[in-house]
């Protein structure tokens, strides 16, 4: 195994900060001397500048347009959230009403509870809605890839939390020039 | 040998101290394991509706592909330690090879192929799911899924 081969899988690692200080000195000694491995370098710390530079996706101009309508269909066709008020049977409307204990006559310590219940659920819910997957703009899955010459569109990260590589097929000669038989559409 | 208590109680201490300093260097820690959920699926145009089980796979395509179908195939659960390699042999007879190469802040640095199509090193966090859609098969199109958990 050359040293270069030896160094390929360190790369990576190197240009993530994830090496130790040994490491890292090894590595760059070796990529100091290495055009092949700095070019290989090079090539990862362009990729990550490309990324970090890509603009942020806008939502399509009449999006908002065309969804605002729909928002208030589906309001108009919602059940009334009104208080259901049931009223007391007959029999008992000549007893007088039990006495209801306040809020007020529990400990504040008590009182305190339900606030708090609901802080921490809100926390823990957050922590797993959030706290999976750091945020999209910081991810860059991928870091090489060959396909022995196939074109390929890379999506990264949806709203959903994947990152798509997709192969085009090699359209026939006599085939339309659409790609995919017209089922992809371009990022 | 009589030894005085201050140097008995020196020795005693130094005892302590080397135990100490051994305990967790003899206890191995164990080797880090990464498990990848495989999912593989075909896309196709047929008038099947999609899968219960595909309804995520479905999720994360339908925004820029248009097939109607989407049928599991196959679902395998790897757990792999770094540099161990885990295979698939996909139903267009090409294997998947799979193997975690280092473990890191910003995820695990995994290399993929699909012989004769696809060789990559992604870096996939926790949970974050990769779709590779490989090849023709059949009357569609043969997707891989992979979601690496650690």
């Amino acid at each position: 195994m050359t040293a270069c081969q030896l160094v390929a899988a360190d790369l990576e690692a190197l240009h993530d900060g994830e090496l130790s200080r040994e490491s890292t000195a090894a590595v760059r000694h070796h990529v100091s001397a290495c055009p092949r491995c700095a070019a290989e370098l090079e090539g990862l710390d362009a990729v990550a500048r490309v990324l970090r530079e890509r603009p942020e996706p806008a939502p399509a101009p009449g999006l908002w347009a065309a969804l605002a309508p729909r928002l208030h269909e589906i309001d108009a066709s919602l059940p009334s959230t009104a208080p259901v008020v049931h009223p007391r049977p007959a029999a008992l409307r000549s007893f007088p009403r039990p006495p209801v204990r306040r809020r007020t006559d529990a400990p504040a310590w008590r009182r305190a509870l339900p606030p708090l219940a609901a802080a921490a659920g809100l926390a823990a819910l957050a922590l797993l809605v959030f706290g999976r997957t750091p945020p999209a703009q910081a991810l860059n899955v991928v870091r090489s890839l060959d396909t022995f010459g196939a074109p390929v569109m890379v999506m990264p990260e949806d709203a959903n939390g994947a990152t798509v590589i997709w192969l085009l097929d090699e359209p026939a000669p006599d085939e339309p020039q659409d790609g995919e038989g017209g089922h992809a559409t371009a990022p | 040998m009589r030894l005085r208590p201050r140097t008995r109680l020196a020795a005693l201490l130094g005892l302590a101290a080397l135990a100490i300093l051994a305990g967790p260097a003899r206890a191995a820690e164990p080797a880090p394991m990464v498990e990848v959920k495989v999912t593989v699926a075909r896309l196709s145009d047929r008038p099947d509706a999609i899968a219960p089980d595909a309804a995520g796979l479905y999720r994360h395509l339908s925004r820029d592909f248009r097939y109607r179908s989407v049928e599991i195939l196959e679902r395998r659960d790897f757990r792999l330690r770094l540099d161990q390699s885990g295979s698939l042999r996909l139903p267009t007879g090409r294997w998947l090879h799979l193997k975690p190469k280092r473990l890191g802040d910003s995820g695990v640095l995994m290399s993929v192929e699909i012989e004769g199509r696809i060789r990559t090193s992604l870096r996939i966090p926790s949970h974050h799911e990769v779709v590779i859609g490989a090849e023709p098969y059949e009357d569609g199109k043969l997707v891989v899924s992979l979601e690496p958990r650690f």
